[in-house]
C-alpha cells in the first residue's frame, strides 16, 4: 500500500493568510452547501451573490437570529423567524439561537422549538428576555433529537426524570432560572457526556449538589451567581476548570480534583457575615491545579489562627501552580475592615513552589500607598522561586524613587520577561 | 456485491492506490460503480479529475472512517473528532478546494460536509463581491435587482 506514507509527506501549510486563492469551477451546489453553514444573517446576503443563491438561505443550517432590537420590533422578529422556519428547505437546522420576550406568545415559541427539532436541532439557545414571565421549558419539547449544547436564559424549568433528548448532551447553561430540588441529579443521570455546566444568576436551590463520579468527560463547572446558596458539594473526578463567584457558601470538596488544572473561587460580601467554612478543604482538593483566582476571603480563612487554644499553621501546597491572581477587593474590604495583610499573601505564596505569574488586584481606594509597597516590598523579599515572569505595578513612585528602582532590580535579577509600570499621577 | 477484497484506484495522474473495498465504498460513486459492474471490483478503477496528491489525502479520510464504522470501541467518536479537527487544519486552501471537488464527485458525504464547514467558517464575514471572486461567480444582478434584494431582508443588511 503506497497511500498512508504518500500522504504523511503531503506537505502541510497552515492557512493563515488573508488572501485568499480562487477556487475555479467550483460546482454551484458545494457553494451553496457552504452558504448554507453561514449564520443566518450572511447566508442571507449571500443572496446577492448571484441569482443561482438567491434562495440559498433556505438551506441555512445556522439559524441565529441574533438581530438589533433597535431595528426589528418584537413582532417582526416574531414574524422573522415564522418566515424562516416556515420556508426552510434543508434536510437539517444545526443551531437556532433566539433572543425573543414570549410573553403571551409562548406557543408560537413551542411551534419554533418543535419545527428545529424536527430538522434534528443539536444547538438550542434561547435567550427569553427578563421583563415578561419565565418561558414554561419543558424537556418533552426536545425528546426526540440529540441536542449537544442547550443554552436557557429566563425559563421555567419542567425537566422530567427520563431527558430522552440530552444523552448526547455536551454543554449545559442555565442563566437566571428556578432549579429545581433534584435538577442536578437528574442532569448527571441522564446526560452522561455532558461536558461543561455552567449556572448564572440561578436561584431556589439551597444546597448544590454535583454528584459526577461516573461521567467521563466532565471538564467545566461554572457557578455564578448564587443568591441563596448555603452548600456546595461537589464530587466531579474529571473536572478541569471550577469556577465559584458568589456569595460565602460552604464547599464540601472531599475529593481531589487530579485533572483539575484551573479553579475560581470569588466569594462576594454577604451582608450577614458569615465565616467561609471550609477553606482548607478547598484549596486541598485544588492541590494540582496551575491557575488559581482566590479572593481575600480564602486568605483570611488560611491565615494562622488560634484554634482550640493553639496556634495552627494550615498543612497545604499548590505543588503545580504556576499562576495565582488575588483579588483584595473581596469580602472583608466589602465590611470595611481589613483582614488580609501582606504576611498572609507572603504565607501563602510560600506554598506555591513552582509560581511564575502573580497577579494582585487591588482596590487602590482601599489599600493606602504605603501599604501597597509594603505589599510588594513582603512579596519581593520572600520570593523564593527561581523566576519571575512578570511585574506589574501602579504606584505613584513620588518620593519613593529608589523604593521602586529596588523592586525592578529585584524581579531583573530573576530574569524578568514582562515589566509593566504604571506610575499613576506622579509628578516625576 | 463484490467480495471483500481490494480494489485499486487510479489518479489522473496514474498512481495507482490499493486500498480495502470497505475504504473505497465510502465514496457512494464508487460503490455504486462497484455495484454495478463487477469488472470494477477486479481491475483498476480510474477517478477522473482527481490527482495522486488529492486522492491520498482522500483515502486517508476514509480509511479512519471505515475503520471507526467498524469498531467504536477503538475510534471512539471523540477520536473522530480530533482526527477530523487535524485533518482540515493541515490543509491549505487550494488543497482545501480540490479535495471539496473530489469529494464532491465522489460523494463522500460525511468528507464534503466538513469541507464545506470548513470553509464556510474561513470565509464568513465576506461581502458578496469577494465570495464572488473567490469563486470566480459572476454578478448577473442588475443594479435594480440588488436593491430589490435588500429591500426584501432589511434586517440583514
Amino acid at each position: 500500500m503506497a497511500s498512508p506514507k504518500e500522504s504523511k509527506k503531503a506537505k502541510t501549510i497552515s492557512v493563515n493568510n488573508t488572501y485568499s486563492p480562487i477556487a475555479e469551477d467550483m460546482p454551484d451546489e458545494v457553494v451553496e452547501k457552504i452558504i448554507s453553514y453561514f449564520p443566518l444573517k450572511e447566508c442571507t446576503r449571500a443572496a446577492l451573490v448571484s441569482k443561482r443563491f438567491t434562495n440559498s438561505w433556505k438551506f441555512c443550517s445556522n439559524l441565529c437570529f441574533e438581530v438589533d432590537e433597535q431595528r426589528l420590533p418584537r413582532d417582526a422578529y416574531a414574524s422573522l423567524v415564522d418566515r424562516v422556519l416556515d420556508q426552510h428547505l434543508g434536510p437539517k437546522i444545526e443551531r437556532l439561537v433566539v433572543a425573543y420576550d414570549p410573553t403571551g406568545q409562548e406557543n408560537r415559541v413551542i411551534d419554533w422549538i418543535r419545527k428545529v427539532v424536527a430538522k434534528g436541532v443539536e444547538e438550542l439557545i434561547l435567550d427569553f428576555s427578563n421583563d415578561g414571565q419565565a418561558f414554561p421549558f419543558s424537556s418533552h419539547l426536545i425528546d426526540v433529537t440529540p441536542i449537544r449544547v442547550l443554552k436557557l436564559n429566563y425559563c421555567e424549568l419542567g425537566f422530567s426524570e427520563q431527558l430522552s433528548g440530552l444523552r448526547f448532551l455536551k454543554t449545559l447553561v442555565l442563566k437566571n432560572i428556578r432549579l429545581m430540588n433534584n435538577l442536578t441529579d437528574t442532569i448527571f443521570s441522564n446526560c452522561l457526556l455532558l461536558e461543561n455546566l455552567e449556572f448564572v444568576n440561578c436561584s431556589n436551590n439551597t444546597r448544590l449538589q454535583i454528584l459526577a463520579g461516573h461521567l467521563k468527560h466532565f471538564k467545566s463547572l461554572k457557578m455564578e451567581g448564587f443568591k441563596d446558596l448555603i452548600s456546595v458539594f461537589i464530587n466531579a473526578p474529571t473536572l478541569k476548570s471550577l469556577c465559584y463567584n458568589g456569595d460565602i457558601c460552604r464547599f464540601n470538596l472531599n475529593w481531589l480534583f487530579p485533572c483539575l488544572d484551573v479553579a475560581s473561587f470569588y466569594f462576594r460580601g454577604n451582608r450577614n457575615y458569615k465565616q467561609l467554612d471550609g477553606v482548607e478543604g478547598i484549596i486541598m482538593s485544588v492541590t494540582f491545579c496551575l491557575q488559581l483566582t482566590i479572593c481575600s476571603t480564602i486568605l483570611e480563612g488560611l491565615s494562622h489562627k488560634m484554634k482550640n487554644f493553639e496556634y495552627k499553621e494550615f498543612q497545604f501546597c499548590l505543588w503545580r501552580l504556576k499562576e495565582l491572581t488575588l483579588f483584595l477587593g473581596g469580602s472583608s474590604y466589602d465590611r470595611g475592615t481589613t483582614f488580609v495583610n501582606p504576611c498572609d499573601i507572603v504565607y501563602f505564596l510560600k506554598k506555591c513552589p513552582l509560581i511564575e505569574n502573580i497577579y494582585i488586584d487591588v482596590d487602590e481606594q482601599r489599600l493606602p500607598r504605603a501599604a501597597y509597597a509594603s505589599l510588594v516590598d513582603h512579596v519581593l523579599d520572600q520570593h523564593l522561586g527561581p523566576k519571575v515572569e512578570r511585574l506589574a505595578v501602579a504606584y505613584d513612585p513620588t518620593g519613593q524613587e529608589n523604593r521602586v528602582i529596588d523592586w525592578i532590580q529585584k524581579v531583573v535579577n530573576k530574569g524578568v520577561e514582562e515589566l509593566i509600570l504604571d506610575f499613576t499621577d506622579g509628578d516625576h | 456485491m463484490a467480495s471483500k477484497g481490494n480494489l485499486t484506484l487510479k489518479s489522473c495522474n496514474g498512481k495507482e492506490f490499493i486500498v480495502e473495498e470497505k475504504v473505497a465504498v465510502m465514496s457512494t460513486t464508487i460503490k455504486n460503480m462497484v455495484d454495478v459492474d463487477d469488472s470494477f471490483a477486479q481491475g483498476v478503477i480510474p477517478i477522473i479529475g482527481v490527482d495522486g496528491k488529492i486522492l491520498a489525502k482522500l483515502i486517508e479520510y476514509c480509511k479512519e472512517h471505515a475503520e471507526a464504522d467498524e469498531d467504536e470501541e477503538v475510534k471512539s467518536e471523540e477520536y473522530l473528532k480530533k482526527f477530523d479537527e487535524k485533518f482540515v487544519d493541515e490543509l491549505n486552501l487550494n488543497d482545501l478546494y480540490d479535495l471539496l471537488k473530489a469529494s464532491n464527485y465522489l460523494e463522500i458525504t460525511k468528507l464534503l460536509n466538513l469541507l464545506c464547514q470548513k470553509v464556510a467558517s474561513m470565509i464568513k464575514g465576506k461581502k458578496p463581491e469577494e465570495i464572488r471572486r473567490i469563486f470566480n461567480i459572476k454578478n448577473d444582478f442588475t443594479p435594480e435587482e440588488e436593491e430589490e434584494i435588500n429591500r426584501q431582508n432589511p434586517w440583514a443588511f
